[in-house]
């Protein structure tokens, strides 16, 4: 599982959802949690908080992403790469905190991905979820 | 409402809980062998007297130290069933269940019973011509057939195997909604807490840990994840450059994709908690 430490920045709720902006370095992640700040001690602005999400459920792209339903992109350098035969673990780095993606072995050859690129990481705003 | 505040020396420490249960709850008492837990199922029975303390049941009191009133058993509107059955040998299922009427009893409710616990055609054999299954199920029977305030269960379904405690918990939970009952269960079994319970009380040397629903007191409140549960690992296998864990929830066997990193030093037998979003799973209706 990744871990990011970040700092609660925006909470938008509504009934019992709350769509949470977490600042992580430089960039903003948001998820989308089935808590609100009656229901839950940990959603308060500025309360420090981690983030997590699965290796499996990050996507990677060379170039910055244009217009992408996907919001939460990551500035990244490859760090190493161990190919499988089928799967491939990648390991990131993002302001200099260690991530890890796995993807198909056949997607990194047709990508091309090798250390030390950079690369932009991708993850759902569904796919995160939040540890106090 | 029932309440209770029970207070005893019991050798190795001093029991001291004080609790609140609603009308209709199920209420689970958790926590290592010897923190307490049978010991307030027989207080709440009048089988042990505590040192100091009260029994409220409704309006009723059925102990308090201060006036001197102590209940017997057989004045307490109370239920029991305990992992050994203690069926009386010699008697069919029918007269098992007829000994737990009251003299002016309705026979009504041992035909009703039979019905709901699917006893029909075993009412003549004797309890050693049964299952396990079958003889707790007569034992929970007879507890219901005064339409007890209060059922008390001391780990009832420890001697099952997993499919027979899974049948029986759904006739519990028949029961208990049917019958409005107020449930006091003892059980180590985290798949039988959670199925049962609306409310929990861990306890350790005879003192309260933790209390709530089941998921406050046994998730982890502090992860977001909805699709939460816990449950032990029974294999684990190097795929690729991935992990394969399967792990035993309830009695299904899940397998989870993880990292080698992230199950270092996992192994066979270790409890584990799997989380995920609740915006990740399907959902499909079965016949």
């Amino acid at each position: 599982m990744n871990q990011l430490e970040g700092t609660i920045d925006r909470i938008d709720s509504k009934g019992n959802l709350s769509v949470v902006d977490i600042q992580v370095g430089g960039s903003i992640l948001t998820t989308i949690v089935i808590e609100t700040p009656e229901t839950v001690s940990y959603l308060r602005k500025d309360l420090s908080i981690n983030v997590l999400f699965k290796e499996t459920e990050v996507m990677l792209a060379i170039e910055k992403p244009g217009r992408w339903s996907v919001t939460n992109q990551l500035a990244c350098t490859v760090e190493k790469i161990e190919n499988g035969e089928l799967l491939s673990k990648i390991s990131l780095s993002y302001e200099g905190h260690p991530l890890q993606c796995l993807l198909l072995t056949r997607v990194v050859r047709d990508m091309g991905l090798m250390s030390g690129q950079a690369v932009w990481a991708m993850v759902e705003t569904t796919e995160i979820m939040l540890q106090a | 409402m029932i309440t209770f505040d029970l207070q005893k020396n019991l050798g190795d420490f001093e029991l001291n809980v004080r609790f609140e249960l609603g009308e209709g709850d199920f209420l689970t008492l958790h926590g290592p062998s010897g923190a307490g837990k049978t010991s307030i199922l027989r207080m709440m029975a009048g089988l042990l007297k505590p040192g100091h303390g009260f029994i409220e049941v409704g309006n009723e009191c059925w102990y308090d130290s201060a006036k001197s009133i102590w209940k017997k058993p057989q004045e307490r509107s109370v239920g029991m069933v305990f992992q050994d059955y203690a069926l009386f040998p010699t008697m069919t299922v029918r007269e098992n269940l007829a000994f737990a009427l009251p003299k002016k009893g309705d026979h009504r409710i041992l035909d009703e019973l039979t019905e709901i616990m699917e006893l029909g055609g075993l009412e003549h054999r004797k309890p050693s011509q049964l299952s396990g299954g079958q003889q707790q199920r007569v034992a929970l029977a007879r507890a219901l057939a005064k339409k007890p305030q209060l059922l008390l269960l001391d780990e009832p379904l420890a001697a099952l195997d997993q499919g027979m405690r899974l049948r029986v918990q759904d006739y519990l939970l028949d029961v208990h909604r049917r019958y409005g009952l107020t449930t006091l269960l003892v059980s180590h079994d985290m798949g039988e807490v959670f199925r049962l319970s609306n409310r929990v009380l861990t306890l350790e040397k005879g003192r309260i840990l933790r209390q709530g629903s089941p998921s406050e007191v046994f998730t982890h409140k502090n992860l977001s994840g909805k699709f939460q549960f816990t449950g032990h690992v029974v294999h684990l296998k190097q795929e690729d450059t991935i992990q394969i864990v399967s792990v035993l929830i309830d009695n299904h066997v899940i397998k989870v994709v993880a990292t080698p990193e992230e199950v270092r030093g996992f192994a066979v037998g270790d409890k584990v908690i799997v989380a995920s979003k609740a915006f990740n799973p399907m959902i499909r209706k079965i016949d």
